[in-house]
C-alpha cells in the first residue's frame, strides 16, 4: 500500500490510501494519522478513490485515526468510497461513526 | 474442472503462517477468477474478504507464526465458492459467532466480518488432534437465495 499525503491549509491533510488496507498495512495508516496531528493536523480526510481493499485491521486503523483526531480537536472523515468498501463499513456498523462523503471537498466543508 | 465434488480445488497455497502469506492471498483468488469467471464480483469480494479474515486471526493468533504451516484450498462450481483452510497451529478457541463490537473498538470485527459474508464457517480440529481446519462456503449468483444482508 501507498499513503499520499497532501497538507491542506495550516490545519489539515487529505491522506489517500493505495492498494490494499489490511493486517500487514494498516500500522502505516495508523503512523501517517499519528504523524499529522502531533503536527497539528488534526482536520482529515481519508480519500479512498484508489482503495482496492480494506479489512478489520484497516478498519481499526481508521477507528483509531478518527480517536486521535477528535482528541486533538479535529476529525476524520472519509471521501471517495467504492461501493464494496461502503458495504464493509456497513456490515460492521461503521457507517455510524465514520460517515462517507461524496469526495474531499464535502467531506472537508460539512459541520 | 474442478466443479465436480471430490476433484482438485481450483487453486492451492501452502506456505507458512507469517504476514507474507497474507500478501499472497489476492494472486491465489485473482488465480481463482480466472479458472472461475462466473462468479459474479459481489460474491468474490466476500469471499475474498471474508478468507482474508480468518487468515489473519491465523496468523495473530499463532504463538509462533514462523513454525505454522498454512495449506490453502480455492474452489468455485456453478452455484458457490468453498475454501478450506488448514493450518498446523495449537488447537484453536474461538467463537465464530460473536457480536459486531461497538462502533468505538478499534479491533475485534474480523470473525463477525467474516460471518457475515458466507453462508457457512466452521472450525474444526486437525486431523490426529493437530492444527485446525476452517470452512468458508458462500452460495454464489443465481443460487443465492436472498441478499445476505445479516449484521
Amino acid at each position: 500500500m501507498r499513503l499520499d499525503v497532501e497538507p491542506l491549509d495550516g490545519t489539515g491533510a487529505i491522506i489517500a490510501p493505495v492498494g490494499r488496507l489490511t493486517l500487514t498495512t494498516a500500522a502505516q495508516l495508523r503512523e501517517a494519522v499519528d504523524d499529522l496531528v502531533a503536527n497539528g493536523r488534526a482536520r482529515l480526510v481519508v480519500d479512498l478513490g484508489r482503495l482496492e481493499f480494506v479489512d478489520s485491521s484497516g478498519l481499526g486503523a481508521l477507528v483509531a485515526g478518527l480517536r486521535s483526531a477528535r482528541a486533538a480537536g479535529g476529525d476524520l472523515r472519509l471521501a471517495n468510497a467504492s461501493p464494496q468498501v461502503a458495504t464493509v463499513l456497513r456490515l460492521t456498523n461503521l457507517d455510524r461513526v465514520l460517515r462517507v462523503h461524496e469526495d474531499a471537498a464535502s467531506a472537508l466543508a460539512d459541520g | 474442472m474442478g466443479t465436480e465434488r471430490g476433484t482438485a480445488p481450483l487453486v492451492v497455497l501452502s506456505a507458512t503462517a507469517v504476514p507474507p502469506w497474507l500478501d499472497a492471498l489476492p494472486a491465489a483468488f485473482a488465480t481463482l477468477w480466472e479458472r472461475a469467471p462466473w462468479v459474479p464480483a459481489e460474491d468474490r469480494f466476500a469471499v475474498e474478504l471474508a478468507t482474508t479474515e480468518i487468515a489473519a486471526n491465523i496468523v495473530r493468533h499463532s504463538p509462533s507464526p514462523e513454525s505454522v504451516e498454512v495449506h490453502a484450498e480455492l474452489d468455485a462450481d456453478a452455484g458457490r465458492v468453498r475454501v478450506t483452510l488448514r493450518d498446523s497451529a495449537p488447537a484453536a478457541d474461538v467463537d465464530l459467532d460473536p457480536g459486531m463490537p461497538g462502533p468505538d473498538a478499534e479491533s475485534g470485527r474480523g470473525v463477525a466480518l467474516a460471518r457475515s459474508c458466507v453462508d457457512r464457517l466452521e472450525h474444526v480440529p486437525g486431523r490426529g488432534g493437530g492444527g485446525n481446519v476452517w470452512l468458508l462456503e458462500r452460495t454464489t449468483g443465481a443460487a443465492r437465495p436472498v441478499p445476505d444482508d445479516r449484521d
